[in-house]
């Protein structure tokens, strides 16, 4: 071996050379000061008749001044594809685009109606761009976003991003709304892409509820309400805070963080789904239940009445779902189609709305906090 | 041998344990670090509330590169560091637990709870109750437990919004205005979580915080609010205040004046210990409180040459005035407000059982209360024109 070590040492340094040399493009470089680095992007489409559609994709990004400190600058792009906007957009910046550091999709609620495949197709070509992109609906147009102030940020597309991040301390929220998983599930039999959406109140930007798509289309907008009780039985382990109220000095918050699973079974033709949801969290005030921390039977009646008014919020949400929505809005199907089999041509959307869904709830307390007046 | 092994166990499991711990902390970059929240209510019309409770956040400025030159640029970028600011981030629900729900919607960082140094409640909601609010922070074992609690006029919100300048936010301002109000007035500074919650479970005493007001375009401490229960009754003025934190604190300092004309007055720099005794006769209550004041004299235009003999001629005319003070405020305590605002219950059931079901309010009301005073110079200073 000792002996062709230099002889393999040779060749590999040649094919090496001759890779180079000959095979793929060349890796283009550009200084940083020749790109622009664009931090997030709307996409929006403006309508002018029944086919006669324009899109609109404005761009937010840093432009660094010689001392320093940034500036927000948006730029535009107008076209009849997404791909002509960047065409349209070249022309009015001087710098070369740079996507690859897009922390952010705004997806007008309009666009999203119309579908977003083509967005989601030249993003996912591009192999240049971050996987990690938050997909985000809001309402009116997205330039009202980027045009947004936030002081300690240079601009609202790094505030919105760190927004839907830190989302999962409470009302359930996942915080993987990204890029990678709406690609994923977007055409996943019995799975749909869910993605937060946020609206301008009292002057701030402020999550109001959760977009939910039926594959590209958005088919729904859930309130907040609704939203808390679709994150607690869609996802596993998330946190938030439900509250017994009795009224406004007598009620009970309860920080929980739950546990989820699912079963499913066909019996005949028709499907019956069991989630199985666990809560184990700290009672964080309580006005409602005397001696919470000494008697164990209070305890148990909380959990008990935690458990009822949990299973009753749960199967309102599920009537609504099933008679409003339409929509399997938990990916139930995904489950169910894991089990008896993919591609059979089922509608899973129909088939959860026609079946039974059962909602077990457990609940348990951790620790009652440190003493109570 | 053995040993050896229980020490392996308890250092992995030790290690374990610290690592799981480690894993919830994330820098202080990621977080919003609240210097001071409010407490405001909004009434429904169907007689709900609506809890709306704002939390000043700090915000860091990054720093500004500037200039080229070597020392001009240290001394920009050191400016550049200390500069601060802050935010308000409001939240509104029915219930304060899931004001936090909300208030996570609309800030683009985790906020820490618990590390808040003043609360300001406005009037509105100190008088619906402020029992729920204490309980829910009281409950969190990581709150600061030397937080300090304020009934603000208005709205809390407008409070913490108030800029002022020099400070990075003005719940720092106002902390430190109540933690140096102990100089003057008789205030005896305990109006922090611990002692918020000591007042309103134990028998026999009420609870009293300070009370801001926005003044003249600045915060001023302009009164005390008094407690009930959990609350919110009267506002006294400053000067009401004032004899009633020398009656009802341990120790306290402030400064009093003999006054005659407006150039003729004598200014007494005072400090005061107090000393409860209780008496019970039949069913009536004897409270004797006795007041030591030392001190010297700030100011004297009233007297002149003041000596030994004419000093103890002026220690009389002040005990006088004071025990007049005293006597006035203990007649409009025990007719107006009729609340045991001295904590005077708490003496007496000190002495006479607690849990018996006694209201301390009534008793303390319909009893004898006796003011002692005794006032003592230290020095004169150095010298009078």
């Amino acid at each position: 071996m000792k002996k062709y070590k230099n002889i393999i040492f040779t060749i590999f340094l040649c094919s090496t050379f001759f890779i180079v040399f000959f095979g793929g493009e060349k890796m283009k470089s550009l200084g940083v000061e020749e790109l622009d680095i664009y931090a997030g992007a709307g996409v929006g489409i403006d309508k002018y008749g029944e086919a006669d559609i324009k899109y609109r994709v404005p761009g937010i990004l840093n432009g660094y001044k010689l001392d320093g400190s940034a500036e927000r600058v948006i730029s535009t792009g107008v076209g009849s594809t997404i791909g002509k906007t960047r065409e349209d957009r070249q022309k009015k910046i001087g710098n070369k685009l740079f996507f690859g550091l897009v922390k952010l999709y705004l997806i007008e609620e309009e666009y999203a109606k119309f579908g977003i495949r083509p967005i989601m197709d030249i993003t996912f070509k591009n192999p240049a761009v971050n996987n990690d992109l938050f997909l985000v609906v809001c309402k009116g147009r997205s330039e009202e976003y980027f045009m947004k102030d936030i002081s300690g940020y240079d601009n609202s597309a790094d505030y919105i991003s760190d927004m839907i991040k830190n989302s999962v301390n409470y009302n359930f929220f996942k915080g993987e709304y990204m890029f990678k998983n709406a690609v994923l599930s977007m055409d996943a039999e019995g799975k749909n892409v869910v993605s937060p959406y946020i609206e301008i109140l009292e002057d701030e930007i402020k999550i109001t509820g959760m977009g939910v798509f039926k594959k590209d289309k958005l088919a729904a907008i859930l309130d907040m309400k609704d939203t808390k009780i679709m994150n607690m039985l869609r996802e596993n382990k998330v946190k938030g805070i439900l509250t017994i109220q009795k009224d406004s000095k007598k009620y009970i918050n309860y920080e929980a963080e739950s546990k989820r699973k699912i079963t499913c079974e066909k019996i005949g033709d028709k499907y019956v789904f069991t989630i199985d949801l666990n809560l184990k969290g700290d009672i964080i005030n309580n006005e409602l239940y005397k001696d919470i921390a000494s008697k164990i039977e209070v305890t148990e009646k909380f959990e008990e009445d935690m458990a009822k008014q949990v299973k009753e919020m749960c199967s309102g949400f599920l009537e609504k779902m099933k008679h409003g929505y339409k929509v399997d809005l938990l990916q139930l199907g995904w489950v169910a189609a894991a089990k008896y089999g993919r591609d059979t041509g089922v509608d899973w959307d129909e088939v959860v709305s026609n079946s039974d869904i059962k909602v077990n709830v457990k609940v348990s307390i951790d620790s009652v906090g440190r003493g109570q007046y | 041998m053995k040993i050896k092994k229980i020490v392996i166990i308890f250092l992995v499991a030790l290690i374990g344990y610290v690592y799981a711990d480690k894993l919830k902390v994330s820098p202080v970059e990621e977080l919003n670090v609240s210097s001071g929240y409010g407490v405001d209510i909004n009434k429904e019309l169907s007689g709900n509330v609506q809890y709306s409770i704002p939390f000043t956040v700090y915000e860091f400025k990054k720093k500004v590169r500037l200039g080229t030159g070597g020392t001009t640029k240290k001394a920009a970028s050191s400016k550049a560091v200390g500069e601060q600011s802050s935010n308000i981030i409001e939240a509104k629900a029915n219930s304060i637990g899931q004001t936090r729900e909300d208030r996570q919607l609309n800030s683009s960082k985790s906020i820490i709870i618990g590390t808040q140094k003043i609360s300001v409640i406005s009037e509105e909601a100190a008088s619906y109750g402020i029992l729920n609010l204490i309980n829910i922070i009281f409950s969190n074992a990581k709150t600061n437990d030397r937080g300090i609690f304020t009934i603000g006029k208005g709205k809390a919100e407008d409070i913490l919004n108030f800029k002022v300048e020099g400070y990075a936010s003005s719940a720092d301002y106002i902390d430190g205005m109540i933690r140096n109000a102990i100089d003057y007035n008789f205030i005896s500074g305990e109006y922090t979580l611990l002692d918020v919650y000591v007042a309103l479970d134990s028998e026999g005493k009420n609870l009293v915080l300070p009370y801001l007001e926005i003044k003249d375009k600045s915060i001023t401490f302009t009164g005390m609010a008094l407690f009930k229960g959990d609350k919110m009754i009267y506002v006294l003025p400053m000067e009401e205040s004032k004899v009633m934190n020398m009656l009802r604190g341990k120790k306290g300092k402030g400064v009093l004046t003999l006054q005659e004309g407006p150039e003729k007055y004598i200014n007494y720099d005072a400090m005061v210990k107090k000393k409860v005794k209780c008496n019970r006769r039949e069913e009536k209550y004897e409270f004797t409180i006795e007041l030591d004041f030392q001190g010297d004299i700030k100011d004297n235009t009233l007297y002149k040459d003041i000596k030994k003999e004419n000093e103890s001629e002026f220690e009389k005319l002040m005990e006088k005035k004071i025990e007049k003070m005293c006597n006035d405020f203990l007649y409009k305590m025990k007719n107006v407000y009729k609340i045991d605002c001295l904590n005077l219950g708490m003496y007496a059931a000190a002495k006479y059982g607690r849990e018996t079901g006694v209201d301390w309010n009534e008793k303390v009301c319909n009893s004898d209360i006796k003011v002692i005073v005794k006032v003592k110079i230290d020095k004169m200073g150095r010298g009078q024109y």
